[in-house]
């Protein structure tokens, strides 16, 4: 009941007028940015990171909150309406998602979609009220040897989980912890792959890195693509459920949000995985099997709620522990580490009251969120006729003022110039770019308590392997990369990946291609 | 509505050896089958391209390799029992196998591309040279020109590669915008950003 005491104390730190006006902005401007295609809360989160700079931390974080969650909301808006998600994670309510809205059930999807995200969304937040403060106390008992250990599984289940191939993921991991050694090495003080040049002592913004590989790469995409003048209809209507569809959609948002909470506060990657569990679950237990795959309400109700409660999730091992499972976790770390604050156990004995108002603030999001996109969907999804040009050369423009914001200098504008070209490169090869960004935010962290965990040894690994709980995740490691009922796992993913592939190919093919996909839905 | 049909019957029967064979996800992915009437370029296959660009990568990480694991030769030792070097040697090795696995893997797209080139080279790879190469321009004038001024030309410049129908028009769209940014986080919020001769 501490915790109710806390969260009351957060409450009138993120109820005074002035903070609810930021969680108000925080909400507003990450739905637009969010609603906008191609862009995911990660990208949402990094883009509109030079606004919260100057501001006191409460605000920031509040306002930061309001980003977070309003860019989940707008992307899922997205997803629904022109089957671009921005993030793994809203691929699967885009499978069933876009086909409601083909079939003219848009606003039914956006309904079912908004609600459940509201109910995951605080059946989640409540979660981590009751959970974080636990789990800080535990992890305050956790040593360098089981940081490494946690860190590791972190990285190992990002890297094969995403993606076309564990190789793939591998690269793109690696890509990012050789981006995270450039700088000042601060244990020794030493220059690492600075090669003379003062810019890059500090090391690479992660900022800089997100912003390069999702906007500047999303551009050049586009410009490869000749996509750029495409312009689209939005799909009208009002957001409503008749009483048969709450009546299919409330299970699903309780299973789904049942699966997304738990799975996404593993301090393990794949926050999209309880997306897809919970579609082969609605999908499983539905009464309607033969409406999958042409736009079954429970397969956006369950997805949806499942991708809500894995965010708020991710939160936990993030303010806990101080480790980050997705990109856009990274991003808010960051943001973190702007202010000076450094999640982990120790932030919420240190900055109790600052954690507990951005946590009360997570519950005022989500009911502005609610508000504002059930009797305002049409006004977000008019976004969406803002011709491809217009948003890219925009967003090519936010992204040097987001890369000049964080670091500062010319230099940070040579080097978004250079990772926008590797994202590009990376989006022709499919190889993801989540691992990247949490392979450059852990790895220091990592290489840091891996020698600290040495020194206490006097340099003797063993350490490493010394109590039982790090044995027992060096196990999951080894479970994680052999263990093939990972593998099916892994495989049923890619199956729904390749079927969202093939609701995208409807929008300019005939009938014909509709028969393919029932044809694969059925072998499935 | 009949034209499309033989297409999907292609990639049923499977992919043609060297040409549109990939990874699992990209064969029985319908997308990735090779379009004959609009591919003129093996480029044009989006298999090909993808496993092409994965050798690329693959070759750009054992470059990294090699510069890593030379930046970590030459870092002083410490006295700690895991120095500075040790944890960039480790991610040195591991970007080396990485990259030699993803050139071999991917070593025929790259011949397949190299056998079938037509010698005309898709226009709109120059184009996004040219929008990396206006983000280094832009780089180099702001401190002098300001945020708007500099703003409103990449603006512009970006939205002309990108096809916008528009042409006279843009540069006013790039000012207001880079008006509103600047008086948004510069006169607002507080982020000094560089202003040129005339303030903004």
């Amino acid at each position: 009941m501490e915790q109710l005491n806390l969260l009351m104390q957060g409450f009138e730190a993120a109820l005074t007028p002035q903070n609810l006006l930021w969680a108000l902005l925080g909400v507003t401007i990450g739905t637009a940015v969010g609603v906008l295609p191609g862009i995911g809360p990660a990208l949402t989160v990094a883009l509109l990171l030079p606004i919260t700079f100057r501001l006191e931390p409460t605000s920031a974080l509040i306002l930061f909150a309001g980003i977070y969650y309003g860019g989940m909301y707008g992307g899922s808006t997205t997803s629904i309406l022109l089957n671009t998600p921005g993030e793994s994670s809203s691929i699967v309510s885009a499978i069933e998602g876009n086909k409601m809205a083909k079939a003219g059930r848009a606003a039914a999807a956006l309904a079912t979609a908004a609600l459940g995200s509201f109910v995951a969304g605080t059946i989640g937040t409540v979660a981590i009220t009751f959970v974080a403060p636990v789990v800080a106390e535990f992890a305050v008992q956790l040593g360098p040897p089981e940081y490494v250990a946690l860190m590791v599984i972190a990285f190992v289940t990002v890297s094969a989980l995403l993606g076309p191939s564990v190789l793939k993921g591998a690269a793109s991991l690696l890509i990012g912890l050789t981006i995270g050694l450039v700088g000042i090495d601060a244990q020794s003080g030493q220059a690492r792959l600075t090669f003379g040049s003062n810019g890059l002592f500090d090391g690479i913004d992660v900022v800089l890195v997100v912003v390069g590989l999702f906007a500047i790469s999303e551009a050049l995409g586009h410009i490869l693509a000749r996509t750029g003048r495409s312009t689209v209809t939005p799909v009208k209507g009002r957001a409503l459920l008749t009483k048969d569809e709450f009546k299919r959609s409330w299970p699903a948002w309780l299973r789904g949000t049942a699966l997304g909470f738990p799975i996404g506060s593993l301090p393990a990657g794949g926050a999209e995985i309880p997306t897809f569990l919970s579609y082969a679950t609605e999908k499983r237990l539905s009464k309607h099997k033969n409406e999958f795959g042409h736009g079954a309400i429970e397969g956006v109700a369950g997805p949806e709620a499942a991708n809500n409660a894995a965010a708020a999730g991710v939160l936990v091992p993030l303010l806990t522990i101080g480790l980050p499972t997705s990109a856009t976790a990274a991003v808010i770390l960051t943001a973190f580490q702007s202010y000076g604050l450094q999640p982990g156990p120790t932030l919420f004995a240190e900055s109790g009251d600052l954690v507990w108002a951005l946590i009360a603030s997570l519950y005022i999001g989500n009911v502005m969120l609610l508000v504002l996109n059930l009797p305002l969907v049409k006004v977000w999804a008019k976004m969406l006729t803002i011709p491809a040009w217009a948003i890219y050369a925009a967003v090519v423009v936010f992204a040097c003022l987001g890369a000049y914001a964080a670091g500062g200098s010319v230099t940070d504008l040579f080097l978004l110039a250079g990772i926008g070209a590797l994202g590009l490169l990376l989006r022709i090869a499919d190889i993801p770019v989540a691992p990247a960004v949490v392979g450059l935010i852990l790895g220091p962290l990592l290489e840091q308590q891996l020698r600290r965990a040495l020194i206490l040894s006097e340099g003797d690994p063993s350490i490493l392997v010394s109590s039982p709980l790090t044995i027992g995740l060096w196990i999951l490691i080894v479970a994680v990369l052999v263990v093939p009922g990972m593998l099916s796992l892994g495989r049923r993913r890619r199956r729904i990946l390749a079927a969202s592939d093939d609701t995208t190919l409807d929008t300019n093919d005939d009938p014909a291609s509709t028969g393919a996909t029932d044809a694969n839905s059925r072998g499935r | 509505m009949s034209t499309p049909a033989p297409r999907r019957k292609r990639s049923a029967r499977g992919p043609r050896p060297g040409l549109d064979t990939t990874e699992l996800s990209s064969v029985s992915n319908p997308r990735n089958a090779p379009p004959p009437d609009v591919a003129q370029r093996a480029g044009d296959h989006p298999a090909v391209a993808s496993g092409a660009a994965t050798a690329v990568i693959g070759v750009l990480l054992v470059i990294a390799s090699a510069i890593v694991l030379i930046d970590a030769a030459q870092l002083r030792p410490t006295t700690e029992p895991l120095g500075p070097a040790a944890f960039p040697t480790i991610i040195g090795i591991l970007l080396g196998l990485v990259g030699i696995a993803l050139v071999l893997f991917n070593l025929r797209f790259v011949l397949t591309l190299i056998r079938n080139r037509s010698g005309k080279p898709n226009p709109q790879v120059a184009k996004v040279a040219v929008l990396l190469g206006s983000i280094v321009v832009y780089a180099l004038i702001l401190p002098f020109v300001g945020f708007t001024v500099t703003s409103a030309a990449l603006f512009t410049v970006g939205a002309l590669l990108l096809g916008s129908p528009h042409r006279w028009r843009l540069p006013l769209y790039g000012l207001v915008l880079g008006g509103i940014v600047t008086l948004l986080f510069d006169r607002i919020i507080g982020l000094s950003l560089p202003a040129g001769p005339w303030g903004f």
